[in-house]
């Protein structure tokens, strides 16, 4: 251990830490903003390019910078002092030449590092003003869009686009006073390699880069709530933010598997209430759905049930288990199929290691395992849009030698599903490949994109309206909190398949 | 303020927003209707109870019948009633209103007093996506005159609740709203400066203000730049209404206790973390004896309560003639920072003008209660150099990066630390009397009365009286809370026929919890707050201030005995006639 003094206060740290990890960690807070914890290479501990961690170290002429300066026996730092104050207020004046002053209008109002330390520092306005080039704001993109403009060059994006989801969508270009960041494709976001993960929009200190939210909210009116995304096998964590029992937007959390990141899927499509199915429906004669009553449609199932019980064996059932879909549901699912059609056979979506096969890697030998799952999951849903996958290294690797990975999708797989000529199936299905003579009931809470895929459906729950436990790819089970009440009319998944289980063996 | 509808005003009433059928109370606005089946409409001067003054017009509804757009905050629900809250030509309108408002107001944003969660305007604005490219500031002016209060014109958006508050709830009205060719805004009457109207800095107008047009006197950068310099010592102390109330700046439930992580929030940004209950205690000795003394001994009756500093300036702009009546003692909040300047010193080993002492008050008016002349002691060392607000304290701990939701609770440092729960409760009204009766029975029965709960000082009444019999005296006590409601019992007083002989005054509504300087808070909040006080009270093993171990052992090694010389020295002040000051 090594023993150092912050602020007069007597401090231990382990060999190797930073300033800023010391001082974080004895609950002293030094502004920055470019550090970034996750990005550990040795390259990027070294970035320190904002100074605006810059603290005094007795003995040391100057100042140095907390982030990438570590910690040595005997030191003694000053975090806050006249001089430290006037080279943060540098830095924040120089920010502000070229930052618009329109924060009544910018959405990250609230909850912009800029505007906090300009309040911390007394930063009222700009001490000078640059002249320099208006970048138009880029609306490209369908969840998220850039307002370059606003960007302090950080860099935080660009590095957790390149680092750690490895698609380096974005990039720094030239020096000086005309720095920027720019979609690599020097046009826009969408013509570039970006696949909407989102995280550089989830790092970004000021209002350059905002999702597209549905509904305007400030920063303040909005409340947390730590749950995990049941989007796939991997259950990032992840920290909703709620106004008035809606969901606002999707923040990554420190997990265990995730390294605080999201894919699209978590961050921006899965929990959208957009298009929820918030009423029974059934395939009407013209082949198209059309809203029914609950009664009419168990009225379906019943018919359909009394007609086929006799002449399908427990092999012809099939129960699909999609996303969204907690423990707790499962079982209830399985024990709703046993009591009506005394089978077992499950398919499940999530969970599915083959769905998560790692890439190979030709060049690299040594690494033959993409280890961060978080990643995997980027994988996936990037596969089919033939772009990368993580890590700089393997990414060189797979830019020589890229074969499409095999992503079996387990559905169109299963030989179990082809046979079934009655499907039941919860939660959300993303790709249906069920056989067309089958007849099908889905509760979901979203149409599948395959029309017709169903000749019933019931609506179902968001991954942010239910609770209860979850088993990740990794066997490790998380937590699934409510954030938002179920819309009207929709029930839980456990009373559903209750009342349906009641009506239809009676 | 705190009276709720009973059902007692007739049958209720049916009407249609939006296609939902909503049954209301009669007399229930559009508005209120339209909140009761959570249809948002969004207002900037609407404030629950009071008079609606339809100002901002952003809640303009369609009413079937009814050519022009009407405003759901001043529109009485009618049976059978069908309104539309949002369509095209309704955005239209509200958008057409709010470029109004926005093309006038200085967008300096960046570091604004009330951004961040206090500014309403903030709020709806982003409702519209508006970006003037013009924009015309009325250069009105600043008026900083105040030591408690700012005043920037430039940033009124002419709502008028500043005036309604100060009209209706506080019944001092010093503002008045001028139309000058189109040009709204408000101003004091006379258009004087705030030193030189009766304010009593009570802050209630602040805390209502949608924008940073009013606002407390910013002590951030004076407590950051304390708490920068090497060569300081800094020493915090809390008002018992923050420990049940600061939470809510930081997400938790209303009322909920959070002393032992605010003293760790203290002694994280650095420097002694201590509680002004310790010094309620102290004033509950002080006072207690003094009104002791004073029915024993003849003195003038009734007495009165002095802690609230917008009360005394009250009585100083009101009564001059009556100022005997207020008790001599300081506020806790200068007792405590006396105590500071003069006792503490030698126990922790630092030089007294080394200190730098900040008090955090639920209260704006404490802001100019510590730049009051007379609040120093003889070596010339104020009382309190920095007085935050609630909120101000909460935006310096988020500036700092503390999450008080995460924090470990701590301590209080020793010697002054420790507060019973009689303390704590002077931050709701009644609770200074009930901590005073306890004593006081206690000491004029010879230690033989022991109530603890005196039910007849709680609850929100504009104004509680209550007569109690201690041994062979009969004493009648009243307390009053809102500044409106005292010129009666005052006017009773002057006249000489007042039968109290105890009278507590809290100048905001509710007593300190609804303080000016506290988070805005509607009246069920005020309740909570009020409630998880006195649970706070009942949890604490000590109940009566007498009990408090660190007091009895400041009147055992520095004061001596209550009333004494050294008390008079620091914890007693005097009042000056004020009347000649208003313009």
């Amino acid at each position: 251990m090594i023993n150092l003094e912050i602020n007069g206060k007597a401090i231990q740290a382990m060999p190797g830490t930073t300033i800023l990890q010391a001082a974080q960690a004895a609950g002293i807070d030094i502004p920055f903003f470019c550090r970034d914890d996750r990005i550990n290479t040795r390259n990027c501990m070294e970035y320190g390019d904002c100074k605006m961690c810059s603290c005094k170290v007795e003995g040391v002429d100057g100042l140095v910078t907390a982030c990438n300066n570590e910690v040595e026996e005997g030191m003694k730092v000053w975090t806050e002092s006249e001089q430290i104050t006037k080279a943060r207020r540098e830095i924040l004046w120089r920010m502000l030449s070229k930052h618009p002053l329109d924060c009544v209008n910018c959405k990250k109002l609230g909850n912009c590092k800029l505007q906090t330390y300009c309040v911390r520092y007394d930063v009222k306005d700009p001490e000078y003003r640059v002249a320099y080039e208006h970048r138009p704001i880029d609306d490209s993109m369908d969840t998220f869009y850039t307002e370059f403009d606003k960007c302090i060059l950080c860099g935080k994006c660009v590095r957790v686009c390149r680092e750690l989801v490895g698609v380096e969508a974005i990039k720094m270009v030239q020096r000086g006073f005309d720095n920027k960041v720019i979609p690599t494709s020097k046009t826009v976001l969408s013509e570039s390699s970006c696949v909407e993960c989102g995280n550089c929009s989830s790092i970004c200190p000021v209002g350059a880069i905002v999702p597209k939210y549905f509904k305007p909210y400030r920063a303040w009116e909005a409340t947390g709530v730590d749950t995990v995304c049941l989007g796939c096998g991997l259950n990032c964590s992840m920290d909703v933010r709620v106004k008035d029992g809606q969901v606002m937007d999707v923040l990554p959390e420190e997990g265990s598997d995730s390294c605080n990141l999201l894919c699209k899927k978590g961050k921006f499509t899965f929990w959208r209430p957009e298009n929820r199915v918030l009423k029974p429906m059934a395939l009407s004669e013209a082949s198209s759905y059309e809203e029914v009553t609950y009664e009419a449609a168990t009225e379906k199932i019943k018919a359909e049930y009394d007609k086929v019980k006799e002449k399908i064996g427990p092999k012809d059932i099939v129960g699909v288990v999609g996303y969204g879909i907690t423990v707790e549901e499962k079982e209830k699912f399985q024990e709703f199929m046993n009591a009506i059609f005394r089978t077992y056979n499950i398919v499940t979506l999530d969970n599915n290691e083959s769905a998560f096969t790692p890439l190979p890697c030709e060049e690299d030998k040594n690494i033959d395992v993409i280890e961060s799952r978080c990643m995997n999951c980027m994988v996936r849903c990037k596969a089919e849009e033939n772009v990368t996958v993580p890590f700089r290294k393997v990414q060189k690797a797979i830019r020589v030698n890229y074969e499409k990975p095999e992503l079996t999708h387990i559905l169109s797989d299963s030989e179990a599903l082809k046979k079934g000529k009655v499907i039941v199936s919860i939660g959300e299905v993303d790709k249906t490949d069920f056989p067309k003579k089958a007849f099908t009931v889905m509760i979901t809470s979203h149409l599948p994109l395959q029309e017709q895929a169903a000749d019933v459906v019931f609506p179902g729950c968001l991954e942010t309206e239910k609770e209860g436990t979850v088993l990740s790819i990794n066997k490790e089970t998380k937590t699934v909190r409510r954030c938002v009440p179920n819309p009207e009319d929709v029930s839980d998944l456990a009373e559903l398949l209750d009342s349906l289980k009641k009506s239809i063996l009676e | 303020m705190f009276e709720y509808y009973d059902g007692s005003l007739g049958n209720e009433i049916q009407v249609t927003i939006d296609g939902k059928n909503v049954t209301v109370a009669p007399g229930s606005s559009i508005l209120e209707a339209a909140q009761q089946v959570g249809i948002e409409i969004p207002t900037l001067c609407y404030l629950k109870g009071l008079t609606p003054t339809g100002a901002c017009g952003m809640c303009a509804v369609k009413v079937e019948g009814e050519e022009v757009l009407q405003r759901a905050c001043a529109i009485k629900c009618v049976d059978g009633m069908v309104i539309t809250t949002n369509s095209d030509e309704i955005q239209a309108y509200r958008e057409e209103r709010m470029t109004e408002i926005l093309e006038k107001h200085p967008n300096d944003c960046l570091t604004c007093q009330k951004t961040g969660g206090h500014c309403r305007l903030q709020e709806v604005s982003h409702l519209f996506d508006i970006n003037p490219k013009e924009r015309h500031v009325p250069n009105r002016g600043l008026d900083d005159s105040s030591p408690a209060m700012i005043r920037d014109m430039d940033k009124c958006i002419a709502c008028r609740r500043c005036i309604t508050v100060c009209e209706e709830v506080q019944k001092i009205g010093i503002y008045e709203y001028v139309n000058e060719d189109g040009d709204r805004y408000v101003r004091t009457k006379k258009n004087v400066k705030l030193t030189d109207t009766s304010c009593i800095n009570c802050g209630q107008c602040v805390k209502v203000c949608p924008v940073a047009a009013l606002s407390e006197k910013d002590g951030i950068q004076k407590a950051l730049a304390a708490l920068n310099a090497k060569d300081t010592v800094v020493v915090w102390q809390m008002a018992p209404a923050i420990q049940n109330t600061l939470g809510e700046e930081f997400g938790f439930p209303a009322g909920t206790d959070v002393t032992g992580k605010i003293a760790a929030a203290m002694k994280r940004l650095g420097g002694y973390a201590y509680t002004t209950d310790f010094s309620a205690d102290v004033t509950i000795m002080e006072e207690g004896t003094e009104f002791i003394d004073r029915v024993q001994n003849g003195g003038v009756l009734p007495m009165m309560t002095s802690c609230c500093p917008g009360w005394v300036k009250y009585m100083e702009y009101n009564y001059p003639d009556q100022l005997s009546h207020l008790s001599s003692c300081k506020s806790p909040q200068q007792m405590f920072g006396a105590l500071v300047k003069n006792f503490l010193p030698e126990k922790i080993g630092v030089d007294p003008s080394s200190i730098y002492h900040i008090s955090i008050m639920p209260c704006v008016a404490k802001k100019y209660e510590c730049n009051r002349e007379e609040m120093h002691s003889e070596n010339g060392l104020r009382d309190v150099d920095l007085v935050l607000t609630t909120r101000e304290f909460g935006k310096l701990l988020k500036l700092r990066g503390i999450d008080l939701e995460t924090i470990e609770p701590e301590e209080f440092d020793d010697f002054m630390g420790c507060g019973t729960g009689a303390g704590r409760i002077f931050g709701t009204t009644g609770g200074v009397m009930e901590a005073a009766l306890r004593t006081v029975a206690h000491v004029l029965s010879n230690g033989e009365i022991n109530t603890i709960d005196y039910e007849v000082a709680r609850g929100y009444k504009n104004v509680k009286e209550a007569e109690l019999t201690i041994g062979d005296l009969t004493v009648k006590v009243a307390i009053v809370n809102g500044i409106a409601n005292a010129k009666a019992i005052m006017d009773d007083v002057r006249a000489g026929k007042s039968p109290y002989q105890f009278i507590e005054v809290m100048a905001c509504p509710g007593g300190c919890l609804n303080g000016g300087g506290a988070p805005l808070g509607e009246p069920k909040k005020i309740a909570e707050r009020m409630e998880k006080m006195y649970e706070s009270d009942a949890n604490n093993k000590l109940r009566f201030s007498h009990d408090n171990p660190q007091v009895q052992e400041l009147y055992k090694t520095y004061l001596e005995h209550p009333c004494g010389h050294v008390s008079h020295e620091l914890l007693h002040t005097s009042y000056v006639d004020r009347s000649a000051e208003v313009k």
